[in-house]
Formats: structure tokens, C-alpha cells, sequence
């Protein structure tokens, strides 16, 4: 486990950064689903209320959220892994 | 299971289902919107070979439905012999040929529920094979789409470097960025509202391809980078051949492995979100199914506790998906 | 010493007794006359006599939006308002007639314009201020006052002319009305006494719409009505408590109401509010959707008791766009010449299975309606409207008649050779009218026309019936709110604010919408009962006969309660359980 973790924390970290995307969308049919009042039920009703500034809203604030999010993992990645930061090739 | 063996069974499983699929029309005993009012959320029908006085019948049979009130409709009296081969509601087979010959049914005015029915006494087995056709075709259209626009910018980006492949690049980004589901809705939501069923399920794959083309995109330019600087590639060139014969020649076939990886990838993503459109309530229209929307009447209580047979999409779409990732799992192991 | 003593103590020690007697006696009748005046002239119900305590717990879905009665407009806002508010004459739900409420009595003149309410003397609002007929003028005055613009300002301007209100001595108000009025006496329901001690300067500061909001201080809402705000937690609930003051009592003499509180919770789902409603946690129900009510019979066990009321007075129906569009929508502007085409809506009408609908939308409970007046109105129905069973042959020659023709494949073609396809919009969150438009599709395929369902959100589809009118077809339903014709009169009217299918019509567009203009106008002035009813009942042959929008079904109304609750007596008019909240009582 000592030696496994740092290994494959490099594409973990990647992974993280790419998947949150992934995991705004799945948490939207969730949401959906069990009636929870988030962005994902938010943005449906928008749609089905033709609301175009809701939903350039939603979808404008997921982007921000997923760029934040790979930024986070970008610098994350940095601070672990020191071959990054240094640059060495 | 060895990996050869899973490989063996998930392409029959895939075979076998794109084919029942072709044929639903031929399968299914009814057509998919005719209403039975009467039989509103009625259990699958049972085949009897034993009657009810203790008889054995080689021939397999079932009871009439007989009806009561909306809350009692049991089993009568009389016996309806399973017919195969039999005539019935006109169908399209494959969308092109008009037949009128079903696989199976019984004589009117039984009807058969292998599956049971929904609200409206629609037999569910006619709708799970059409809305597979219409679930399955357009994961199979839209990654037709998405593939052929991936390659065509991956390669322009790959090919031609610097400037294009910057611009490409960039916009690759913004449509991977973006949350998928979101963007779809978003696109759907500002198309115009009512089209016919084909031009609507039409616009339906056509945005989901339009959405998820990022991906392939990128990975067909690495592989055209690394391509581009080959040996026979660069003679080619030296030779006066132009882009568009390389691109056919020498290029096109490098990126095979990973376009058929991608594909059966994005085959199941791309019914994934139709059927998740579908769900939600922003796919194909009524009364013609999805496995989405079939699934979808699920979301209310006393269905999702009474009414078992409701969940029956949900298996071939699991079958599906599994032969998908698993082929593409044995794709992918070479270059791994 | 001690004789002089002891004959001075027993003398008066005899005389405590008589004096202390005489003193508690007077005391006791001073106290019980200052009582009795306090009390005032209670209303003395009819209803069987409960005992005081405990509380009640009721769900709603969605969330009160004001604390306003001259304002709120939606239902779960009137469900909170109305249990702390009162009215000068009230509509006694399941009678369905007029009763006296906070008026006592009144006279009307011979030509039926003036109105003379008497109301109780001594009654006091929930903080203990009285009340008296100040408070009447300046309620109607805030009602009538165009710059508040409440919704029901419309129902006190009969023929567009304001009643005139008038203060004759302290308990009694005179009101004039500008033409008479039939009915006049059911306008006195739904408008709430306000107190003038509060309101007062917020009216004159203008500030009266966004006074008594739900995060107003208790202290400021004041009302006449059974219950006073105790809290409100936003996102969880609203809490009323008795309210001492409250003006009526039982047989016996004990002052109303019996219940400590009630406390509205807000629960979310239908589903969620009938499983908490299974788990004990709520004690009444409001409306049970169909499917849940007969989950709800199979898991019966004596616990609570289920009432299913019979058709309530919600129509459903589907109408075509008829208004004047003016080239805006040539795609749409093509199709009316069908939708205009009398034996076309007839055939439409015809091919529509309305026991289907009843069957699969309402699991059976409910109504099939070829017209507006359901049978739960037994005072207005016209039963002589003919209900004929759906019959495609006689709508394939309604159309043969009207020119259209059949294709090759099955397909309606119009007189003009196009294909006759329409789109129905529904509104997307309500899966009854979803479930109708599906079975309309099935049943028009039939006839070999071609249904698109477009399911927009209720707002945006309401928008596009009344202000841009870009559809085909719509399915809406409509719950009117008296059983007199007078709440939904703005549907009929040609120049009505709700005339659907035809909006904003200078002069009536046929002959029949000309006839039922003028019948609701006689209607409307008319004050003798029998009149009316005839005038009514051939207004419903009209609209069954020219269907400027098919009727559908009506679903039945559904409630629910534990069963140790005394005096639950669930009607069809609004509020369905709790119109006569002061009676419950927990046996």
C-alpha cells in the first residue's frame, strides 16, 4: 500500500480532474430521479419552460465548476508528484 | 470466464440481439401504440401446458384475460392455443420491408402480454423491441456521426499542425469540458418543439453525436501526429502524393484500431444519453418507444412497487452495454 | 373583657358569612355579565360536541407564497390564509348554500341592489381588538382599490361599475350595488375582514401588497378566523395556534375552536405525503391522486378513514386555437380552417373514448364530461345535455360531410388534399393531462389523423394560450371555484379574460358565443333562482352543442383522515377537508 499509493496516485489525480464532468452529469439523472432539489432538476424544468437564461446559467456554471476542478487537479498533480513540478522530462 | 471465451460470448450476445432487434417487428405480436384500455397494467400472460383439469396438451396454451373491474382481471375459461406464424398489424422489417406475418400470437380476441402491459394496455414486448431498435440505432448513428466528425477534425488537426491543430484543439476542450448531459439538454432545449416522430428522433441523434465528438477527436490527432512522421508517409510525400490520397492511404488505416475501440464505446454512451433523454422526457415522442421512456413510468411509486414487468428494458440495455465494453476491452488490449 | 369580646366576635363572624356570600355573588354575577360581554353573540353550530386539545398535522407539497388574503392566488397560501381569516357571509362547503357568518342577518331592498348586513355584536379580532363595521368598509375598500389589484377585485365590480359600501351605525353596513345581481350573496365569501388597527397605514402608505408576508411577526397578522400565526420555519413549516377570540361555539357553550394548533408541513411529493400520511405522521390528507388512494384502500386497517367524495367541479378539456392571428403563424393560420369546421370539433368529439380516459388516467374514479357542469354541481346541472358514447362511424360522416376524404394508407386528408396532423400542447408536470393527450393520440388514429404531444412547462403553456397563441391544440382543465356559474363566467363571456380558445374578441365571433353573451348578461341581473336555472341550463346545451372546447373527464375528489377525528365532514368545494377546521376534535 506504501509503495502502491504513490504509483498510481499520478493518473488518479488525472482521472479525478477529467471524470467531474462525468459526475455533474450522472448526479443530475440522480437528482432527478430521487427528487432532490439540485442544479440537474433546476436546469430540466428550465428546458421544459423554454427559460434560455436558466439555462445558460446552469450550463455556464457546471463549465466554470469542471475547469475549477481540473485546475485543482492540475496543481494537486503538481504538488505531489515533484518530476512535475520541476519540469524534468 | 477466460478473456477469449467472454470475447466469444459477448459477440454472439451482440449478434443475437441486433438481429432480434432487426426482426422486432416480425417478433412482436402486436403493434406498439395499439391501446388495449381494458388492460391496463396487466402482469405478463402465463403458458400453460397442463389445464386446469390435469391434462396435458403438447401444445402450449394460455387463458383469455377476463375482465371484471380495473382492479380484478384474472384468467377465464377459455383456451387459446399459442399460434406461430400468424397473421397480423403491419409492420416495417429493418424500416424498409412491409410484412404482415408475426412470429407468434393467439387468435382475437386474446391477447398475449409476455411482457405484461403499461398505463395505457400497450404490450410491453412489442414496445422493448422497438424502442431497442430506436435506442440502439441512434447509439449506432450518432457514433457514426461523432466518429466521422472526430476523424475528420483529428486528422486536420494532426495532419496540419500548428494553427489548425491549436484552433481545433481548443474547441475540442470546450465541448470535453462541458458536462455532457448538460450540453445535450441545453442544445435540445432550444430546438423547435414540434417535429414528426422521424424528424424528431432524427434531430435527437443528431444532436447527441454533435455533443461528444471531442474525445475521438483528440485521440485520432495523437495517432495521426505520431503517423505523419513515418517513414513511408514522408516518401509518400516526397513523391508528390496529395493530402487526400495519404490521408486514404497511409493514415486512415493507422487509426483504425482506435476508431473501432471508440465506437463501441460510444455506441453504449451515446444509447445511454438517448435513453436518458428519453427518460427524462426530452427524446423521442409518444407514443413511440424508447427504452427510455419505458423506463421512465418507474419513477412513480405504486409502479415502481407493483408492477415488476415495468423493469424489463432495463435487461437488454445491461446485456448491450456489457457486450460493448467487453469487446471494446479486447480491442483495446493490443495497444495497451 | 372577655364577654364584651366574645359577643363582638360571634356577631360578626355571624355576619362574614352572609356578607361573603353576597360579596362572591356579586362578583360572580359582575364577572359573568363582563363575560357575557366579552363573549358577544357567538354563531352556535351545529356539529357534534368534541373536546378540547391536541393538535392537527396536515402536508402540502409546495410551499404558501403569502400570508395575504387580498393578494394570494394560489392554493396552498388560501389553505393557511383562510384558517385565520373570516367573512361577512360565509358558503357553507357542503350545503353549498350561503350561511350568516360574521353578519348575522341581513335585508335585501325590493329591487335587489341594496344589501343591509347586521353583524354580531361584541366580537373581538385575535389580538383582543373588536370589531365592528369600520373594519368592513376598509376591508371592501382595500379589495376594490385597483392600486392593491387583487385578484378578486373583478368579482366586486359587477358590470364594471364598484359596489359602494356604507357604514350606518357601528354593527351594520349597508351595500349598494350599481345593477342588481343574482349572485349577490355568494360575493360576501373568500373576502376576508382585515383589521383596520393594523392595516390602516399600511394601505394609506401604498405599502399594503407586501405587508403580511409568511415572515411577518406573528403579532401583525390579525384575523378573525379560528387560528392565529404562532411561527413559521422557513422550508419546514407553518404553525397556527388557537385563537381565544374566536366567534363561535358548540351546543354546549364551549367556545370554538377545539384543536390546539395545526401545523402545515411541507412534504414535497404526492408520494411522500401519502407515505408520511401512512406512517401517522400527517392526520388529513387533501387530495389523494387515484393510484395512491386505491394503494391506500388495499393497506386499510381501520386506522384512518378514506372518503371518496364523487366528482368534484374540475373540468378537463381540449380546445383548439381559434383566435385571429393576423399572418403571424401561416402553418398554424392553415389549420384553423379545419379547426374552425363545426363538424370537425364534432368528430374529434366523437372519437374520443371518455370511459378510456376515466379508466387509465383516474383509475376508474371519476367522470366522463361532454360539457363543463360536472354532476357534482346538483344545484346547476342541465342532465338533459345529451352524452353520446364514442362513435367512429358517425365521425368518419361528420367528416365525409365536411369534405375531408381518406388516403391510401389510411390517412385523413383535408378538403384542400394536405394531410391533417396537429400538435397538442400539455402541461409537461401533470400526468393526467400527458396520460389524456396519449390516449386522444391513439383514439384520432383512428380517424387516421396524426398527433404530435408537445409538453411544455404550465407556465410557458399558458403564456402561449393566452398572449402569443402559437399552438394547435391544447388540453388545460379548469376547477371552478363556486358552483354558480358567476366564478367562471370570464370563460363564456366573448370578451372574457379566460375565453381560451378565442381571445380578445371585439364583437362575438358566431351567432352562439352572441346568444351566450347575452344569456350570462340576463343571468347575472337576474335574482330569482328558477330564472337563472333556465338561462344556465340552455347556456350548457350551447357549449355542448357548438364545443368551443371538448369536455373530458372529471376526476372524483379523493381525501383522506385518521379516523378518531371527530366532526371531519370532507366536502367538494374548496377547501375539500378543512373548511370546517374550528369543529375537529380528537375523540
Amino acid at each position: 500500500m506504501r509503495y502502491a499509493l504513490p504509483a498510481a496516485a499520478n493518473p488518479l489525480i488525472s482521472l479525478f480532474g477529467f471524470s467531474l464532468a462525468g459526475l455533474l452529469s450522472a448526479s443530475m439523472l440522480v437528482e432527478v430521479v430521487i427528487g432532490w432539489p439540485g442544479v440537474g432538476p433546476l436546469l430540466l424544468e428550465a428546458i421544459l419552460a423554454r427559460d434560455v437564461y436558466v439555462v445558460i446559467s446552469a450550463v455556464m456554471l457546471s463549465s466554470v465548476l469542471v475547469i475549477f476542478g481540473n485546475l485543482v487537479a492540475d496543481l494537486l498533480l503538481g504538488a505531489t508528484d515533484p518530476r512535475i513540478r520541476t519540469g524534468v522530462s | 470466464m477466460r478473456k477469449s471465451n467472454q470475447l466469444r460470448v459477448a459477440v454472439y450476445a451482440l449478434i443475437a440481439v441486433h438481429a432480434v432487434m432487426l426482426l422486432g417487428g416480425f417478433i412482436a405480436p402486436y403493434d406498439y401504440a395499439v391501446q388495449n384500455r381494458e388492460y391496463s397494467f396487466v402482469p405478463p400472460t402465463r403458458i400453460h401446458v397442463i389445464d386446469r383439469l390435469g391434462h396435458f396438451h403438447i401444445h402450449p396454451f394460455i387463458y383469455e384475460l377476463r375482465y371484471d373491474s380495473p382492479e380484478d382481471i384474472e384468467e377465464g375459461e377459455q383456451v387459446y392455443p399459442l399460434r406461430f406464424l400468424i397473421w397480423g398489424a403491419e409492420y416495417k422489417l429493418a424500416g424498409l420491408l412491409p410484412g404482415r406475418i408475426h412470429l407468434f400470437g393467439v387468435d382475437e380476441p386474446a391477447r398475449i402480454f409476455l411482457l405484461g402491459t403499461d398505463q395505457y394496455g400497450r404490450d410491453q414486448l412489442s414496445r422493448l423491441l422497438r424502442g431497442g431498435q430506436i435506442s440502439l440505432l441512434a447509439g449506432l448513428m450518432a457514433a457514426a456521426m461523432s466518429i466521422g466528425i472526430g476523424l475528420l477534425f483529428g486528422m486536420v488537426a494532426g495532419y496540419y499542425g500548428r494553427l489548425a491543430d491549436e484552433a481545433v484543439m481548443r474547441l475540442a476542450e470546450v465541448f470535453m469540458v462541458l458536462p455532457w448531459l448538460y450540453l445535450l439538454l441545453a442544445v435540445k432545449g432550444f430546438l423547435p418543439l414540434n417535429l414528426g416522430p422521424t424528424r424528431g428522433f432524427l434531430l435527437v441523434t443528431l444532436v447527441i453525436g454533435l455533443v461528444g465528438w471531442a474525445r475521438p477527436a483528440r485521440l485520432i490527432r495523437g495517432i495521426v501526429l505520431t503517423a505523419k512522421e513515418r517513414n513511408y508517409v514522408i516518401a509518400a510525400r516526397g513523391f508528390g502524393a496529395s493530402d487526400l490520397y495519404i490521408f486514404r492511404r497511409h493514415i486512415l488505416p493507422q487509426t483504425m484500431a482506435v476508431v473501432l475501440t471508440q465506437a463501441t464505446l460510444l455506441v453504449t454512451t451515446y444509447s445511454l444519453s438517448e435513453m436518458t433523454l428519453s427518460f427524462l422526457g426530452l427524446g423521442v415522442n409518444e407514443p413511440v418507444p424508447s427504452w427510455g421512456n419505458m423506463l421512465a413510468s418507474l419513477q412513480q411509486y405504486h409502479v415502481l412497487t407493483s408492477y415488476w414487468w415495468m423493469f424489463a428494458p432495463a435487461f437488454p440495455a445491461i446485456l448491450v452495454f456489457w457486450g460493448y465494453y467487453t469487446v471494446a476491452n479486447s480491442l483495446q488490449e493490443p495497444t495497451q | 373583657m372577655t364577654q364584651f369580646r366574645v359577643c363582638r366576635f360571634s356577631r360578626t363572624r355571624f355576619l362574614i358569612v352572609p356578607i361573603a356570600a353576597s360579596l362572591i355573588a356579586v362578583t360572580a354575577l359582575l364577572a359573568i355579565t363582563a363575560r357575557a360581554q366579552a363573549d358577544g353573540e357567538l354563531l352556535t353550530t351545529n356539529a357534534e360536541i368534541g373536546r378540547a386539545g391536541g393538535g392537527l398535522i396536515v402536508a402540502q407539497r409546495i410551499e404558501p407564497k403569502t400570508l395575504n388574503p387580498v393578494m394570494a392566488l394560489d392554493i396552498p397560501s388560501r389553505e393557511v390564509i383562510w384558517r385565520m381569516m373570516a367573512d361577512l357571509v360565509h358558503i357553507n362547503r357542503q350545503s353549498q348554500q350561503t350561511e350568516p357568518a360574521l353578519a348575522k342577518a341581513w335585508k335585501i331592498s325590493s329591487d335587489g341592489r341594496r344589501y343591509t348586513l347586521t353583524l354580531r355584536r361584541g366580537i373581538r379580532f385575535s389580538d383582543g381588538h373588536p370589531f365592528d363595521a369600520d373594519d368592513v368598509v376598509f376591508s371592501f375598500q382595500v379589495y376594490m382599490d385597483a392600486k392593491v389589484g387583487s385578484p378578486q377585485r373583478d368579482l366586486l365590480l359587477p358590470g364594471g361599475k364598484p359596489i359602494v359600501v356604507h357604514k350606518i351605525d357601528p354593527y351594520t353596513v349597508e351595500f349598494q350595488l350599481p345593477q342588481p345581481y343574482g349572485p349577490a350573496e355568494r360575493l360576501f365569501d373568500s373576502i376576508a375582514m382585515l383589521p383596520r388597527h393594523i392595516l390602516e397605514t399600511n394601505y394609506k402608505e401604498g405599502t399594503f401588497p407586501e405587508t403580511w408576508q409568511l415572515n411577518s411577526r406573528p403579532e401583525q397578522i390579525v384575523g378573525l378566523g379560528p387560528f392565529r400565526l404562532k411561527e413559521y420555519v422557513p422550508g419546514a413549516r407553518v404553525v397556527l395556534e388557537r385563537n381565544p377570540y374566536y366567534w363561535k361555539s358548540d351546543r354546549a357553550g364551549e367556545r370554538l375552536p377545539y384543536l390546539e394548533r395545526i401545523t402545515f408541513l411541507f412534504v414535497g411529493t404526492d408520494d411522500a405525503q401519502v407515505m408520511r400520511f401512512q406512517a401517522g405522521e400527517t392526520d388529513t390528507i387533501n387530495r389523494i391522486s387515484p393510484d395512491n388512494y386505491s394503494a391506500l384502500v388495499k393497506s386499510q386497517n381501520g386506522k384512518y378513514r378514506l372518503n371518496d367524495l364523487g366528482p368534484g367541479l374540475e373540468y378537463n378539456f381540449i380546445f383548439f386555437n381559434l383566435n385571429d392571428l393576423n399572418q403571424k403563424f401561416p402553418q398554424i393560420s392553415g389549420k384553423q380552417a379545419w379547426f374552425r369546421d363545426l363538424n370537425f370539433r364534432r368528430a374529434v368529439s366523437s372519437a374520443i373514448d371518455r370511459p378510456g380516459i376515466v379508466r387509465l388516467v383516474y383509475g376508474g374514479r371519476g367522470t366522463p364530461l361532454w360539457e363543463p357542469v360536472t354532476p357534482g354541481n346538483k344545484l346547476w346541472l342541465n342532465s338533459a345535455v345529451p352524452k353520446p358514447p364514442r362513435n367512429l362511424d358517425h365521425a368518419r360522416d361528420l367528416l365525409k360531410n365536411a369534405g375531408f376524404s381518406w388516403a391510401q394508407d389510411g390517412g385523413l386528408l383535408a378538403p384542400g388534399g394536405e394531410r391533417v396532423a396537429f400538435s397538442i400542447m400539455v402541461a409537461a408536470g401533470n400526468a393526467s393531462r400527458v396520460a389524456m393527450a396519449t390516449i386522444i393520440q391513439e383514439d384520432l388514429r383512428g380517424l387516421g389523423i396524426r398527433i404530435d404531444i408537445v409538453p411544455l412547462e404550465f407556465r410557458v403553456m399558458l403564456d402561449r394560450v393566452t398572449q402569443t397563441f402559437e399552438y394547435e391544440a391544447a388540453i388545460m382543465g379548469i376547477a371552478s371555484g363556486d358552483v354558480d356559474l358567476n366564478s367562471d363566467v370570464n370563460v363564456w363571456l366573448s370578451t372574457g379574460s379566460t375565453h381560451l380558445w378565442h381571445l380578445h374578441e371585439v364583437h362575438p365571433a358566431t351567432a352562439w358565443e352572441a346568444e351566450i353573451d347575452r344569456l350570462a348578461q340576463e343571468q347575472l341581473i337576474s335574482t330569482q333562482f328558477k330564472e337563472r336555472k333556465q338561462l344556465f341550463d340552455r347556456i350548457q346545451e350551447l357549449i355542448a352543442d357548438n364545443l368551443p372546447i371538448i369536455c373530458l373527464a372529471t376526476p372524483n375528489i379523493l381525501v383522506a383522515a385518521k379516523a378518531n377525528l371527530g366532526n371531519f365532514r370532507p366536502a367538494i368545494l374548496e377547501p375539500y377537508t378543512l373548511w370546517n377546521v374550528e369543529e375537529f376534535f380528537w375523540r
